[in-house]
């Protein structure tokens, strides 16, 4: 359980979370939405132990994030930025393989790189193994950043206590094909056992494919609980400032938002 | 899939072997050349002469002593500083461009490289008497650009410190600023000093290996090889550092540890290169580059490879400085900018747009 408990933290004399509480438990997709500074981003950097907050707590499995080693930590949780500045032509191998980098002296050469070979296949981007970074098209450089921190934390490890995955809006640059197949890798990875944080901002996408949505409205959780609890016309009015009308889809067992 | 990646990681392995073998042809054509040639010629059979009779395999009578001292107590320490100062240099231009994610960064710019020249020329032009009274006078110059190589890397640091987190563009231009207020202490002291002390200043601000002894060595030399061999195993950081902080951080990295670790390592080797040799530019800057096109950005490959590269080349760069304009000696840093200068820019124009460094 990778948890933060009645967490508040300010910036320059600006309060961003006030009294945040709020869980990812293993095998969950929890997609956090919320208006631009409302404090997502504050959120994800408080529980990838980034920064820590003035009050409360945050940790995991009970134990304060700062009291882990940040190599042991960074074995049971990956962060995936919302965009990268890698500007060297690093070869795609490579910038995978840095996610092992906390397994190292753990496991072999062989085992560490069948393991970025199965994060790359995973996210569809075995074809682009011969590639280098920086030639690579936007959503490209996202699915290998996606591999990256997949083999961070790929569940085969040898240790079974669950994993988890922190991500910043990562559907935020891609195709609408490439946005569903996102989602179903980070779903794949929740069924395996392993805890999903998402930041998202498209409630359509978070309705489908989120376990529990939680909103977060002026630094404070305004509602966690299952998307068809939690999307009502309402919320989305009074949070959003949006006037949608809620719909079952038709095909599958969620909700859907359309603008009124 | 296994398959492919595995094989393309094979691949990879193939191809960087035979770099480095050819790497280290390199450094042992350059370290022969450097011991033969120069203004007394010893040559292949003359070489094998001189070792063989020092090892006691041939009687010692075929061997004049001053091609004997020539071999052994001019050129060979020439070699060997040529050596630790080009690694010197060039591994710590990889890490610091690694480090700050600025394909631009050299030695220079954490303020080593010009502390350490305000310093010799301080005491080239008041004098090292008082420093002389505590250690050997042929120590007092090298001795003082140490410590104003580590001061000057010590102050940028500190500078660039806040809240307990360094920000790399902060260090940047702090040693920017720095540098240019060194220029500028250089200056005024070239502006007071005596016609003959010019020369000696222009040769310390040029780079020579002159002044390379077994002696010198004995110090400088054991520090050099340690700071290097530890940024080599700064690899994996360095790499993790190419992606951001952040990420480097969230791989489980100590991310402020391995900055001050790298800045300071880099400035002990760059600090203990420059003490013996002065200034010798575009080492830093050009071989890393020039290691990347072949190798790519990876330091586990990257870093070795730049040591090897800086080693020979420095070596060939002295062997070039002291024998183009025979019977007086070139700065060395003449000749590696007037290489380095238009080699970069050629770099610079074959870059493509969007594929990065």
């Amino acid at each position: 359980m990778l948890a933060v408990r009645s967490a508040s933290l300010g910036y320059g004399g600006r309060v961003a979370l006030h009294g945040v509480s709020l869980a990812v438990a293993p095998g969950e997709v929890l997609a956090v939405i919320g208006p631009n500074g409302a404090g997502k981003s504050t959120l994800l950097r408080l529980l990838s132990g980034e920064c820590e907050p003035e009050a409360g707590m945050v940790a995991l499995d009970d134990v304060p994030l700062h009291r882990w080693n940040a190599r042991v930590l960074a074995r049971r949780r990956a962060v995936l930025p919302q965009d990268s500045h890698l500007v060297f032509p690093v070869p795609v191998p490579e910038v995978v393989m840095l996610g092992r980098a906390p397994h190292a002296g753990r496991r072999s050469w062989a085992q560490d790189t069948a393991t970025a070979a199965a994060a790359l296949a995973e996210t569809g981007a075995a074809h682009l193994v011969a590639r280098v970074y920086t030639t690579l098209s936007g959503g490209e450089r996202q699915r290998v950043q996606l591999a990256r921190v997949l083999a961070q934390v790929w569940p085969d490890d040898g240790d079974p206590a669950p994993k988890y995955l922190l991500l910043d809006e990562p559907i935020a640059n891609l195709d609408p094909a490439q946005q569903h197949a996102t989602m179903r890798i980070v779903r794949r990875f929740a069924e395996r056992g392993g805890g999903v944080l998402a930041i998202v901002h498209d409630l359509n996408m978070a309705a489908m494919y989120a376990d529990r949505v939680g909103v977060i409205e002026a630094g404070r959780v305004v509602a966690l609980d299952t998307p068809t609890r939690v999307f009502t016309p309402e919320l989305v009015r009074r949070v959003f400032d949006l006037d949608v009308s809620v719909l079952p889809h038709p095909a599958r067992d969620c909700v859907q938002m359309l603008p009124a | 899939m296994s398959e492919t990646v595995s094989a393309a990681f094979a691949l990879h392995r193939r191809r960087n072997a035979a770099v480095f073998i050819a790497l280290g042809l390199l450094v042992s054509a350059a370290v022969l050349l450097g011991s033969w040639v120069g203004a007394a010629g010893i040559g292949p059979e003359r070489f094998l002469v001189i070792f063989s009779a020092e090892l006691g395999l041939t009687p010692a009578a075929a061997v004049s002593e001053s091609e004997r001292a020539v071999l052994l107590f001019i050129r060979l320490p020439r070699v060997a500083l040529g050596l630790c100062a080009g690694a010197a240099l060039a591994v710590s231009g990889a890490v610091l461009q690694g480090l700050f994610r600025n394909p631009l960064a050299d030695p220079g710019l954490i303020g080593v490289s010009t502390g350490a020249a305000l310093a010799a020329v301080a005491v080239i032009v008041f004098g090292g008497a008082g420093l002389a009274a505590v250690i050997p006078p042929a120590y007092v110059l090298p001795v003082a650009a140490f410590a104003g190589g580590i001061a000057a890397t010590v102050m940028v640091y500190r500078i660039a410190r806040r809240d307990g987190a360094t920000d790399a563009a902060t260090l940047l231009l702090a040693g920017v600023a720095l540098n240019a207020l060194t220029a500028a202490g250089i200056g005024a002291l070239v502006f007071a000093s005596t016609d003959q002390q010019l020369r000696d200043l222009s040769f310390w601000m040029l780079g020579s290996l002159g002044n390379a002894s077994w002696r010198m060595l004995t110090v400088a030399g054991p520090a050099m090889i340690a700071a290097v061999s530890v940024l080599l195993l700064s690899a994996r950081f360095l790499d993790a550092m190419l992606l951001g902080e952040g990420e480097a951080r969230h791989l489980g990295f100590d991310v402020e540890a391995g900055k001050r670790r790298v800045v300071l390592l880099a400035a002990l080797a760059t600090g203990g290169a420059v003490a013996l040799t002065g200034v010798i530019g575009f080492v830093g800057l050009v071989v890393p580059h020039l290691v990347r096109l072949v190798l790519g950005p990876t330091h586990r490959l990257l870093l070795p490879a730049s040591a090897l590269l800086g080693a020979a080349l420095l070596v060939i760069a002295d062997l070039i400085a002291r024998t183009v304009v025979l019977p007086a000696e070139l700065p060395i840093g003449i000749v590696t900018s007037c290489v380095g200068g238009p080699f970069f820019l050629w770099l610079l124009t074959r870059r493509r747009a969007g594929t990065g460094w």
